[in-house]
């Protein structure tokens, strides 16, 4: 674990209540966009995001430092996920939002409007995409490619063998790269 | 070349997981497969686009609305918080839990032996049996009245019976020093018609063992034993 995150999770265990502050600044943005694509709701997202750092919160204090700080905010942030998914299996054939409408979107200074445009385009059709994967694809995918997290630390996350990780993040590519094909 | 690669190897040849021996002939393969070469260069687009997806932001509120709750949620044990705390007093009763498991499978045992030990002696167990039934109003099979012919014929076997339908009693018939005697007993009710019908037999009511009477041309055998 980090010198950073240790002097977190110390500060958090003495009561510092602006540790946790830090945390949510830290990882706040992390957790919402994983969130958010996982549900491919911003309202659900938001849900998501204030149940796992209520969690963080919580079992801070338990946090032992096997892996990275990040390493296990993606962690619970994932087990909250899982768990809405069993509550609400709603959600694998959801309609997608446009998170446009209800989201600051972070300005890109290098674009124009017409490159905005197609990007837009260019994005619905692969939040569409991810959001017709299977779960366990889709979470492999989105923490390798979005997240750009390592084989091993997404092995951590999801508490799977690194050949296992290898093996997903494979199959939901090639299945992302069929429902793409299909939409162009 | 026929064998071409994997989906799972060129994905991770493109995120630069393969190492050594491994790596090498992946690169040889691509070099000499126009179509393994094709099928890595359309992952790697897909690869692409998703990195290329904007990060959001959360709406402004939610990390004011996440504070707040921490530190609501500091000052006071939640639901979780108090079921743990519940499991973990649980947890130290459970240590003595097999002290007490023994001890009331011992009262079980002993009670079990006391039980067997006493049912022992008596030889019996305790049964409760419901009592035969039995209907009084109805005589049994081989009681059944004779036909009338039966009925008038006077039998010259010893102790015949014939049910007397006239009187609605059972009366034992037999041969007694020549003469032909009727028995009845004091509890019959026929006994007590013939009181009613002579008034002369109230006087019996001292008389005790067999006595017999010649009444009306019949001689009646009458047992005041059971007086």
């Amino acid at each position: 674990m980090a010198d950073a995150d240790l002097n977190l999770v110390q500060r958090h265990r003495y009561g510092d209540e602006t540790a946790f502050e830090e945390i949510y600044d830290r990882y706040g943005n992390m957790v919402f966009n994983l969130a958010l694509r996982l549900s491919g709701e911003p309202e659900e997202a938001a849900d998501l995001s204030q149940e796992t750092f209520l969690k963080i919160h919580r079992h801070l204090n338990g946090f032992r430092g096997r892996s990275s700080l990040r390493t296990w905010v993606y962690r619970v942030a994932i087990n909250c996920c899982r768990s809405r998914y069993r509550r609400r299996r709603a959600w694998r054939n959801r309609q997608l939002i446009d998170p446009e409408e209800s989201l600051e979107r972070l300005p890109d200074p290098r674009r124009g409007p017409e490159e905005q445009a197609i990007a837009r385009s260019t994005r619905a059709q692969v939040e569409e995409a991810l959001g017709r994967l299977p779960d366990i694809y889709r979470e492999a995918v989105l923490l390798r490619d979005i997240e750009g997290l390592t084989y091993d630390e997404i092995a951590q996350v999801l508490g799977r063998r690194i050949g296992t990780v290898r093996s997903r993040i494979a199959r939901g590519r090639e299945h992302l790269r069929g429902l793409l094909e299909d939409s162009e | 070349m026929t064998d071409h690669l994997s989906v799972e190897t060129l994905s991770t040849y493109l995120d630069r997981e393969l190492v050594g021996s491994e790596y090498r002939q992946v690169e040889a393969h691509l070099e000499s497969c126009l179509q393994c070469r094709e099928h890595l260069q359309s992952m790697q687009k897909v690869v692409g686009r998703l990195q290329a997806m904007d990060r959001l932001t959360p709406p402004p509120h939610l990390g004011f609305l996440i504070r707040r709750l921490a530190s609501t949620a500091a000052s006071r044990p939640t639901l979780v918080e108090r079921m743990e705390t519940e499991a973990s007093r649980f947890t130290v009763q459970a240590a003595v839990a097999p002290f007490f498991a023994v001890v009331l499978a011992l009262v079980v045992i002993i009670y079990m032996l006391s039980w067997g030990l006493h049912h022992q002696d008596t030889g019996r167990i305790p049964v409760h049996l419901e009592p035969e039934p039995v209907t009084l109003d109805s005589p049994r099979s081989s009681e059944v009245p004779p036909d009338d012919k039966a009925d008038t014929e006077m039998s010259r076997s010893v102790a015949d019976r014939l049910f007397d339908r006239s009187q609605g009693v059972w009366i034992e018939r037999g041969l007694t020093d020549g003469l032909q005697v009727e028995s009845m007993s004091v509890d019959d009710p026929a006994f007590e018609l013939w009181c009613a019908a002579h008034p002369e037999l109230q006087e019996l009511s001292s008389l005790t063992g067999n006595v017999r009477f010649e009444i009306d041309g019949r001689v009646v055998e009458i047992d005041f034993s059971g007086r």
